[in-house]
């Protein structure tokens, strides 16, 4: 092979890799050119508006209670990581740090959990939530999330695995109680990944779609996702505000994700390879 | 960093009292229901009126001869095998190109291609809706170029499925690509050299021995795409299609929901459930012994 074949072979692979990139990040980029479109150029292809106006963001906080909406996601979402990130650790140091007889079996049961499909146990969790009256409330969105710590558990558990023994020995020998050495010795050396974790976390639990759907009834205590299709229904055909909605639904994430990219992602392959 | 200073009695002790917040959430909320669940699957009951009633394996012998399920485990098979292209496939060729000519646009790719698994599934979905628009869509526009369409793509059995594993396939590209990325960057690059002294062409290395290196990452990839591919093809299908058009979007999962919350028939979403869990469960177990 030449330099010149290789060269032009190389650059040929960037405009094919760039081409498809391009194609992946085409619908984001649609939705908010047309999201900032003034409604009498909504169905015009032209991919730079002639004319750029928030309209549409205005028209669909008219009708999207999005305050509101926002509010009840980022409770469910924020209860939902620091909750789950809490229990996780707390399992995992236990499980961690000590060695017994029946250490595989208590793991088996924290962990084992991932093989059940979220959506298998959504008649049965809406059942016991109704049973419990929390129907409709924080409560009842973000208690049953916190059963599902598998992934977080695992992930912590190897982390913690991998953790010194000697700085919690020279810690005890100071005194330290089991609780202050978390507190004060493991704590400290972990909470790159700990936030790490409750980001993605974070936003697994802004995007859930299923469990507030059929949790919740109306838009008290809706989500943005759900806000997004009741809107959906009632505005169908108002594409323009659709849109603006669907950039403000996604915005907080992308917000976080760009923050945080490479802490997420490397979070997201460490959960994919565990 | 295991402690083996504290007596082993002690030790299991200590250990349950930390685990037991999480332990008492898993029960209460996972492993509980799981178990109701198969109980329920026995009993006749619509969640209001009458209590429920015994009916034994009828639910089971009803769903294994339904119409309704043999079409929505077909379509779930098709939606995986689509998957499987769109989301092991495709970013395993894409991340083995950017791993040998990516160089500085690396982070470019990584950022493009991962941007779409944190989108919001609902918003996703909203969004290809206003791109399949019957007569704005932006596809129908793309078709009209090439004087073809337009075409009403959520209206028509096939097209219909085609756009509900687009937006699946485009949200779980990236995580496959990233994944995939780093089981590549873990290759020892002298292999590659070896191979390559020994006279062996691009091609051949790419096939000899980065595939079969990478083979743990692509047992992971493929089991996500499997087992959480038809899982999050669920909000794109209520958004979407609602499972139309006549079913032809309704995939095991989505049964599953409208049996328990549109049918109100909740011993057969029980049953149905229980058969999801041992399969979905079967394919885990065949995995973490490969």
């Amino acid at each position: 092979m030449t330099a010149v074949g290789s060269r032009t072979r190389h650059v040929g692979g960037h405009v094919v890799l760039l081409g498809f990139a391009g194609l992946m990040l085409f619908p984001v980029a649609w939705a908010v050119v047309t999201s900032f479109k003034p409604a009498s150029a909504t169905y015009d292809i032209a991919v730079h508006p002639s004319e750029f106006t928030t309209d549409n963001y205005r028209r669909a906080l008219d009708v999207f209670p999005l305050v509101r909406l926002v509010a009840n996601t980022a409770v469910f979402a924020a209860g939902s990581a620091i909750g789950q990130t809490l229990l996780a650790l707390l399992a995992a140091y236990g499980v961690a740090r000590h060695h017994f007889r029946g250490r595989g079996v208590l793991l088996a049961v924290l962990i084992g959990s991932v093989v059940v499909p979220q959506q298998v146990l959504v008649l049965p969790d809406y059942l016991l939530a109704s049973h419990l009256g929390i129907l409709d409330t924080y409560l009842g969105l973000v208690l049953p999330q916190l059963g599902s710590t598998a992934v977080a558990v695992y992930l912590l558990y190897q982390q913690l695995s991998a953790f010194p023994i000697d700085l919690v020995h020279a810690a005890q020998l100071d005194g330290a109680s089991e609780r202050v050495v978390l507190l004060r010795v493991v704590l400290p050396n972990i909470r790159g990944i700990l936030a790490a974790l409750a980001t993605v976390l974070f936003i697994q639990t802004w995007n859930e779609y299923l469990w507030p759907l059929v949790v919740t009834k109306g838009i008290d205590r809706a989500t943005v996702q759900l806000g997004l299709t009741i809107f959906q229904t009632e505005q169908g055909s108002a594409w323009g505000p659709m849109m603006a909605a669907a950039c403000l639904s996604a915005a907080p994430v992308v917000v976080v994700f760009i923050a945080a990219q490479r802490r997420i992602v490397d979070t997201f392959v460490h959960v994919g390879l565990s | 960093m295991i402690d083996r200073l504290v007596e082993p009695k002690r030790a299991r002790r200590r250990a349950l009292v930390w685990c037991a917040p999480a332990l008492v959430f898993a029960v209460v909320w996972v492993w509980g229901p799981l178990a109701a669940t198969f109980g329920l699957s026995f009993y006749d009951w619509n969640l209001t009126t009458r209590p429920p009633s015994w009916v034994g394996i009828d639910h089971y012998r009803d769903l294994l001869t339904s119409r309704d399920v043999r079409e929505a485990a077909v379509t779930t098979v098709v939606s995986i095998v689509v998957l499987a292209a769109m989301a092991v496939v495709a970013p395993l060729v894409a991340a083995i190109a950017v791993w040998k000519r990516g160089r500085r646009l690396t982070g470019v790719y990584r950022t493009a291609f991962f941007l779409p698994v944190v989108i919001p599934p609902a918003a996703a979905a909203v969004v290809w809706e206003w791109l399949l628009h019957p007569v704005f869509g932006v596809a129908n526009w793309a078709l009209g170029a090439l004087w073809l369409g337009p075409y009403n793509w959520l209206n028509r059995p096939v097209t219909a499925l085609g756009a509900v594993l687009a937006v699946t396939g485009w949200k779980s590209f990236g995580l496959g690509f990233v994944l995939f990325s780093a089981g590549l960057t873990m290759i020892d690059q002298s292999l590659l050299d070896a191979a390559r002294l020994d006279g062996a062409t691009e091609a051949q290395v790419t096939r000899r021995v980065v595939l079969p290196l990478l083979r743990p990452t692509t047992s992971v990839v493929g089991f996500m795409a499997i087992v959480l591919g038809s899982q999050w093809t669920f909000s794109a299908v209520d958004v979407l299609t609602g499972g139309g058009p006549t079913g032809a979007t309704t995939n095991a999962f989505y049964l599953q929901y409208r049996y328990a919350f549109d049918f109100g028939d909740s011993g057969g979403a029980a049953a149905l459930a229980v058969l999801l869990v041992v399969v979905f469960g079967a394919l885990q177990l065949r995995r973490s012994r490969t």
